[in-house]
């Protein structure tokens, strides 16, 4: 896929599907889940001074979307960022389900005409009762 | 017990353009945001309307429940019917009453808006009653045993006329006494109060309105004329919130869950007293008008406990502005005004005090 | 219960809307709401429609003279996400006819999320109802639709 990329916001998404046996949960007893931590990164140690700001989401058909993490602005002249996450949007409502859509939107300051490629980390806690 | 547990993912991301395609087939676009400034309508845009509210209004309430305390208050009064018009007096330890009051939107697009208002008030009174002397003092027997209720029923409609200036109209009928659940009010004694504002919506932060109004808020009825201004300053902070001379009150917010209110407001009706025929050996006392009006200067703090569910504190004293008593002839009210010379059948008298109103309410969006 | 650690790699791949004429789709488009203070862009995500603003009559904030964001957001780790390119309109799912429904719409000058329901009067014009609980208590806006120009 090739540019150009226009100046404005811009999403992505990625499927996710749900695995809670791998680590030993069960849906039934999660009682919350929360976004606990979102880096960003570019593979090539360039910077983020094209972009303005990030926001993450997640959204599925069985379940309304919730925004849980955002930076605005971006720093200058870093290669990787750490999102502010919140630990109040209740995300359990998606590890309830077989799959879901992580939407990352970002918004460029300019038009910009070549690929752009990074990478994300992402951290789920999940609270569950015992 | 509650464990928390850490789940990660690695995700490589790929931000991507899509070249235009050469059919009609439309594909998703990456979003230049300077192509949606000048764009026209498919047909034509929808006429626009001012809203009847400002930034940072105090919220409306549709539904509130409340409860009033007066504190320690003495009435004094001349005694109806006695031969030596003697004096009458009562000490009342505190007065307390329920407060119901509805603004439920029947109709609410953006080019009218039309409420059904109803609202129920009581106020009962606490008192020593072996300080009660029987069988003399009727009048002041029945307001101390029974209290006096206020049950209304009405409409508000705000009508915008374009972006720019809006009408504003409200009539209720409240039916006020000292009845009870076992006597329910006769229909005949409703009055009517109405109020009619033209108005300018300036900005998004200023509206006011001028207009007249038919009044029970003096105890009198009256025709008065009303300004309407709600104000917020450009910091969002500071606001005011006025319908003149009725309530006035300058808010500060503090964020959009929490505000404080400081003003005053004049709350008053006239009150059929003899549902139980406490003066059926009176002949010419029958249709006896208490004119109860009492001035609140208070501060009130609201805040949102959940989503619209407000909770409302409000303190204050009440300054009392009539309790007068009128005898109605033909059971027919008539106007006094600021001007009448009519006298009253006697004047009461109630001595000012503290007051304190909690209410939990369902706001409007 | 043992914490356990775990990974996942995904590859994520840019998903390319492609629109059919379906009776759904009719909504998705530019919109202005009667006030004409912000302008809407809806979109298909999955099964549902969203609706995020694409352009603002003040973009920038008299108090901080920065691009406004959301600062009445009840959820403080999200109060700095910027007003443009928010996604107002959430979860909408066709119905039938002309009303999709089962969504939200969020104000962000007071921070509210309200249950929302459109219709379609026609194929230019929506009527947007928020509302608390119950219908009755809430309003209903009019939104048109804006002509989308061709890019070069």
């Amino acid at each position: 896929m090739e540019g150009p990329l226009f100046e404005g916001p811009n999403s992505v998404s990625a499927m996710h599907k749900v695995d809670l046996s791998s680590i030993g949960v069960s849906a039934d007893k999660i009682n919350h889940a929360y976004i606990s931590k979102v880096r960003v990164y570019l593979p090539d140690s360039s910077n983020f001074n094209l972009f303005g700001d990030f926001k993450f989401q997640l959204t599925a058909d069985e379940a309304s979307m919730v925004e849980c993490a955002q930076l605005n602005p971006i720093p200058s002249n870093v290669s990787s960022v750490d999102l502010k996450t919140s630990s109040e949007a209740d995300l359990k409502d998606f590890f309830k389900l077989s799959e879901f859509v992580i939407l990352m939107d970002g918004n460029l300051k300019e038009d910009y005409f070549e690929n752009v490629n990074f990478k994300a980390d992402l951290e789920f806690t999940i609270n569950v009762t015992e | 017990m509650i464990k928390s547990i850490p789940l990660f993912l690695f995700l490589i991301f790929s931000f991507k353009a899509i070249a235009q395609p050469q059919d009609s087939t439309i594909t998703e676009q990456e979003e230049d945001f300077s192509m949606y400034d000048n764009l026209d309508y498919v047909d034509q845009g929808a006429k626009r309307f001012c809203t009847s509210k400002v930034i940072g209004l105090s919220p409306q309430k549709l539904i509130s429940i409340g409860y009033d305390v007066q504190g320690q208050t003495d009435i004094s009064s001349s005694s109806v019917g006695m031969l030596n018009q003697q004096t009458e007096f009562s000490n009342v330890r505190f007065s307390h009453g329920l407060r119901l009051q509805g603004n439920i939107p029947v109709l609410s697009r953006n080019n009218i808006i039309i409420q059904v208002i109803f609202n129920y008030l009581e106020q009962r009174y606490n008192y020593d009653q072996t300080l009660l002397p029987i069988p003399t003092y009727p009048f002041r027997r029945t307001i101390l045993q029974n209290g006096i209720r206020s049950t209304g029923l009405g409409t508000t409609i705000f009508k915008p006329l374009n972006e720019k200036s809006f009408l504003l109209f409200q009539a209720t009928g409240d039916n006020n006494g000292d009845y009870g659940w076992d006597n329910l009010p006769d229909l005949v004694n409703t009055r009517l109060s109405v109020a009619a504002i033209w108005g300018k919506k300036v900005s998004d932060r200023k509206m006011w309105g001028f207009g007249v109004s038919r009044t029970y808020r003096a105890g009198d009825l009256n025709y008065i004329p009303v300004f309407l201004l709600n104000w917020t300053a450009a910091n969002g902070k500071w606001g005011a919130e006025m319908l003149l001379p009725a309530r006035a009150n300058v808010r500060r917010t503090f964020n959009s869950r929490n505000i404080l209110l400081l003003g005053y407001e004049l709350e008053g009706q006239t009150y059929r007293i003899d549902s139980r025929n406490a003066f059926s050996a009176l002949p010419g006392y029958n249709n006896l008008e208490l004119r109860r009006s009492e001035l609140r200067v208070k501060a009130t703090y609201e805040f949102s406990l959940s989503g619209f569910i407000w909770l409302s504190f409000q303190a204050g004293f009440r300054y009392n502005y009539s309790f007068n008593v009128d005898t109605l002839p033909n059971n027919n009210d008539f106007f006094r005004g600021f001007t009448g010379t009519q006298p009253y059948l006697f004047e009461g008298k109630l001595s000012n005090t503290f007051y304190s109103l909690v209410s939990l309410n369902l706001v409007s969006p | 219960m043992r914490t356990t650690l775990f990974a996942i790699i995904c590859i994520f791949a840019f998903q390319v809307n492609l629109f059919s004429q379906t009776e759904a789709d009719r909504l998705t488009g530019v919109w202005e709401p009667s006030n004409g203070k912000a302008r809407v862009k809806i979109d298909k995500i999955g099964t549902k429609y969203f609706g995020k603003v694409v352009w603002l009559k003040e973009p920038i904030d008299p108090e901080t003279d920065k691009p406004k964001v959301d600062k009445n957001n009840p959820d403080k780790a999200l109060q700095n996400a910027p007003i443009k390119g928010y996604r107002l309109l959430k979860d909408f799912q066709f119905k039938e006819g002309n009303i999709w429904h089962e969504g939200t719409i969020y104000d962000p000058e007071n921070g509210s999320t309200y249950a929302c329901t459109i219709e379609m009067v026609d194929e230019n014009t929506l009527e947007i109802r928020g509302y608390i609980g119950i219908s009755a208590f809430g309003r209903t806006d009019v939104w048109k639709r804006l002509q989308i120009p061709k890019r070069d």
